[in-house]
């Protein structure tokens, strides 16, 4: 788990929209790139976020 | 500056300091003058600091010890381990880590009352886009403070060269007049400025260090044949039977302003 304080500061890289914690990864409300946590640490870098399938296309079009 | 550029230049970051995490620790003059640090940024009990690039932690666990919370972020994970690392052997509870990248701040706007980055404008491609991104995230009427080798403008090549050799994510050493300018022009308030000199014994430093393949003995030759002459800016001479230098740090401190 990340630490509650950290999440409520933390703030998507790409688009700056504010993140929750799901399922062990990080992910934006805005644009819904999903950041990795590695032992607790989340990893806020734009090219080791997942944009998910339904947000690719969205981005597509 | 183009994408691809800037992913080359991170990934040269990553690579050296995941070489680094262990021994920049063991560089004595890296933990010499936290308490001017200190001092310097006022930090007191109620502030909520971030840490930017802030390597094996050793900046942001002292910080710790004096404020409410301390945020360290670093875009090299090994240093973030060797961060947490440092704050389990301190027995301190006050620190958060994240691995992210200085360029684009993980945070939202007025997160921290006093933020602060030590060594790290001379690895950057753009300092005026991270100082932006650190005024962003401070609060109003927050301080913001940066420490990093601060170099005479006739100096600034032939430091630069030198440098480039011995670490080559390093970019380029801001000049007095170029970080004053920075923040002259940043919009902070009240900007102060100070020094201090960091002294470093060269082979202690060689060892800390890993420079392309042939290129230690060049950097040795380098320092060596600076002595007396101080061609370069960090006064290398002989104390005893060893060659010590001193890296000039200058470091710049403004408030945000308050009143928006």
């Amino acid at each position: 788990m990340v630490d509650k304080k950290l999440i409520d500061i933390l703030a998507c890289p790409a688009c700056k929209g504010d993140v929750f914690e799901d399922k062990g990864s990080i992910e934006c409300k805005e644009c819904g790139r999903q950041y990795p946590v590695v032992d607790d640490i989340p990893v806020m870098l734009v090219d080791e976020a997942k944009m998910p399938e339904n947000k690719k296309n969205e981005e597509n079009e | 500056m183009d994408n691809q550029n800037e992913q080359a230049h991170q990934s040269k970051i990553i690579d050296q300091f995941s070489l680094q995490a262990i021994p920049f620790t063991q560089v004595p003059g890296h933990f010499d003058a936290m308490q001017i640090l200190i001092e310097l940024s006022k930090v007191y009990i109620d502030d909520a600091v971030l840490d930017v690039a802030c390597g094996p932690g050793m900046v942001a666990c002292e910080f710790a010890k004096h404020a409410n919370h301390v945020t360290g972020i670093d875009i090299t994970p090994a240093m973030i381990e060797q961060a947490e690392k440092r704050q389990n052997d301190l027995h301190l509870k006050n620190l958060t880590w994240a691995v992210g990248d200085a360029i684009s701040l993980p945070y939202n706007d007025n997160s921290f009352s006093l933020v602060l980055t030590r060594y790290s404008f001379h690895h950057l491609q753009s300092p005026n886009i991270t100082l932006a991104e650190i005024i962003r995230v401070c609060r109003p009427g927050g301080r913001v403070m940066v420490a990093d080798v601060s170099v005479d403008s006739d100096k600034s090549e032939s430091y630069d060269s030198l440098e480039i050799m011995r670490d080559p994510s390093h970019t380029h050493a801001l000049t007095h007049e170029e970080f004053a300018a920075l923040f002259k022009n940043s919009g902070l308030l009240d900007c102060r400025q100070s020094a201090y000199g960091v002294d470093i014994e060269l082979e202690t430093q060689l060892r800390a260090s890993f420079p392309n393949p042939g290129d230690e003995s060049k950097l040795r030759e380098m320092i060596i044949s600076d002595i007396g002459i101080n061609n370069i800016g960090i006064n290398a001479r002989r104390e005893k039977e060893k060659v010590m230098y001193t890296v000039p740090i200058g470091v710049f401190i403004g408030l945000k302003d308050g009143s928006q």
